[in-house]
């Protein structure tokens, strides 16, 4: 019951680590992308029911009226909100990679360690 | 209806002229200021409006709850937009695909005004991202050059791990209460109900502690702080006057919506103070050493930010000084916005003509601007704390809120600080203004119009709000009885 809460834990703690510790501009974008995913994942396992039915109202699932669908069906909502949350990282990511490439462009690398030059 | 200029923007920008872009970009945040004004009005008749989209009612639904609080933040931030879409007209002249400058500044005030005007935390989260996006492009916007590529990437990298952490405290609290919905979790959240199988109290202190974290990120409070000073100098100016005047905001505004909606203890409270005093004295100190005028702004933002924080604290502790606090705060929130703006745009107008950020090069720049020069004193006399101008009503109403709420060596703290921050506003004024002009910057002017008026504009309120202060106070204090009445909240969200 709990492994998909621990898997997301793993991932989340991956990409935080990435984008924490890693030295290469790509590396640190992976780190977003796995750490959002973790997110995600989260998220839809919030709504999951083992054994579940789609969350669709139809012959089949209705068979046995609305309290056993209520009762069998996977919360749709978070899947609703995994999909619009799938999209704007997509969005963040597409723009990290524009910013990278620039940044490439201009240095001829992706090493932080080497075009680091803004004061902390 | 900015979201929707952004997308003509965008269209438009292959066939007209910069000139027309803009103008469609002043009209559409002019529109919009006209339209958060007339909320404000409603509002303050007492009433909570509410916009059901698509006609779901809530919490089935999405909906847009607007009552005094958010009125008075949106106005804020329309308003200072617009004045930084004015100056743009002016000081971005000879940028290339400026179509999408001024796409991306429309996106980013929709994201805003999202953000702020919505009664639903996913929503929440969804325009958060949407002007976090806009915000990193504008911040890279001079592609070209190297300093605002990397601000830009590392703005995005903090900000795109602050938003996935403000998603993972949306869905922890959707697990533990089985909503998104603002006024629905504060009535779940009131009446005890959580989700079968959920230990309600630990799940939403870490939800909580996520989403802290995630708008704090995007405040910049400390420790959260380091992407700013980088992110609000390498935009463009006209673009750091709304990142440091309103985005930080949109932060403090979701912490100030969040820590209201989901039940605390006094010891978070005190939590708070802490973070507002280390947040305002990192600011302040760093700002001391800054040789460069827009980083050092960018400072004294996270200072303020701190202050504002100190604020919020006193409001945790309820009763009448509870009122006061937020009321200064939100007070300080409005002050803020425009002295911060009007510093931007004028440290943008002296950057624009004399072609650099560093102090020693701007020595006595004033003399060769007068018009910017009288401004510059005006915006910076402000935030420092001079009597009669505005930021001396808000820093001074926070100390006593903070005084009277009994703490006060937090107060204490506050007030160091200031007298810190008087120092270095004082030696940037004798270094723009007060020195001999240095023969390199001769053949220095003032901006054009179109920079002037804005700048104008907000310099004068900073005078009005400063010896008449007693229209902003009342709405404030409105704003801040408006975000304590939950009850009302709840009742017209699901009403």
């Amino acid at each position: 019951m709990n492994f998909p809460y621990v898997v997301c834990v793993f991932l989340i703690m991956i990409g935080l680590y990435c984008i924490l510790c890693k030295r290469n501009l790509l590396k640190i974008i992976l780190g977003l992308i796995i750490l959002s995913d973790g997110v995600n994942l989260f998220f839809i396992a919030l709504g999951y029911k083992a054994g579940g039915v789609p969350p669709i109202l139809h012959g089949e699932t209705f068979k046995h009226g609305l309290e056993s669908f209520y009762t069998a069906a996977v919360d749709p909502l978070p899947q609703a909100f995994v999909l619009t949350a799938i999209v704007i990282s997509m969005g963040v990511v597409t723009a990290a990679l524009a910013l990278a490439v620039k940044i490439y462009q201009l240095y001829g690398t992706l090493e932080t360690t080497k075009i680091r030059r803004l004061k902390h | 209806m900015p979201l929707a200029a952004g997308v003509v923007l965008i269209l438009l920008g292959a066939y007209t002229s910069p000139r027309c872009q803009a103008s469609v970009a002043v009209g559409a945040s002019a529109a919009t200021m006209a339209m958060s004004l007339l909320l404000l009005r409603e509002t303050l008749k007492g009433g909570i409006i509410v916009h059901k989209m698509a006609g779901w009612s809530a919490p089935v639904g999405i909906i847009l709850v607007v009552d005094g609080f958010n009125a008075f933040i949106a106005s804020i931030i329309v308003g200072v937009v617009l004045a930084a879409a004015v100056f743009s007209i002016g000081y971005m002249r000879g940028e290339t695909s400026l179509s999408y400058y001024y796409a991306l500044v429309m996106l980013m005030l929709g994201g805003m005004m999202g953000v702020v005007l919505t009664g639903d935390l996913f929503n929440l989260f969804v325009f958060l991202e949407v002007m976090s996006i806009s915000a990193y492009g504008l911040v890279a916007f001079r592609s070209y050059e190297m300093e605002p590529l990397e601000a830009g990437f590392k703005y995005l990298v903090m900000g795109g791990t602050a938003t996935t952490i403000v998603l993972l405290g949306v869905a922890l609290i959707y697990g533990a209460v089985g909503t998104v919905n603002l006024a629905d979790i504060a009535c779940r959240l009131r009446d005890g109900g959580f989700l079968p199988g959920v230990s309600g109290s630990l799940v939403l202190s870490v939800s909580l502690a996520l989403l802290v974290t995630g708008f704090g990120l995007k405040a910049a409070i400390f420790p959260f702080h380091t992407w700013l000073p980088d992110a609000h100098p390498a935009a463009p100016s006209s673009i750091s006057a709304i990142l440091s005047g309103v985005v930080i905001k949109v932060g403090i505004y979701a912490l100030f919506r969040i820590l209201f909606i989901i039940p605390l203890n006094v010891d978070f409270a005190f939590a708070v103070a802490v973070f507002s005093v280390l947040t305002m004295t990192v600011g302040n100190v760093m700002a001391m050493f800054q040789t460069d005028i827009k980083r050092l702004l960018a400072f004294s933002s996270i200072a303020n930010i701190g202050y504002i924080l100190l604020a919020l604290s006193v409001g945790f502790g309820g009763g009448a000084y509870g009122v006061y606090g937020l009321t200064s705060g939100l007070l300080h929130v409005l002050n803020h916005a425009i002295m911060k703006a009007l510093l931007f745009l004028t440290a943008g107008a002296i950057v624009h003509a004399a072609g650099t950020r560093n102090l020693e090069e701007l020595v006595g720049v004033g003399h060769k601007m007068k018009a910017t020069a009288v401004i510059l004193v005006i915006g910076v006399l402000a935030i420092a704390g001079v009597p009669p101008f505005n930021g001396f009503i808000s820093e001074f109403s926070i100390l006593l809120a903070a005084l009277g709420a009994g703490m006060g060596p937090f107060a204490a703290l506050m007030l160091a600080n200031i007298l810190l921050a008087f120092s270095y506003y004082l030696r940037l004024l004798y270094i723009l203004v007060w020195q001999a002009p240095k023969e390199s910057l001769s053949m220095i002017r003032d901006p054009s119009p179109s920079m002037i008026l804005p700048m104008g504009v907000l310099a004068s309120l900073c005078i009005v709000f400063g010896v008449w202060p007693q229209p902003v106070l009342a709405l404030s204090h409105h704003a801040a009885l408006s975000l304590l009445n939950l009850n009302g909240y709840i009742a017209a969200s699901l009403g």
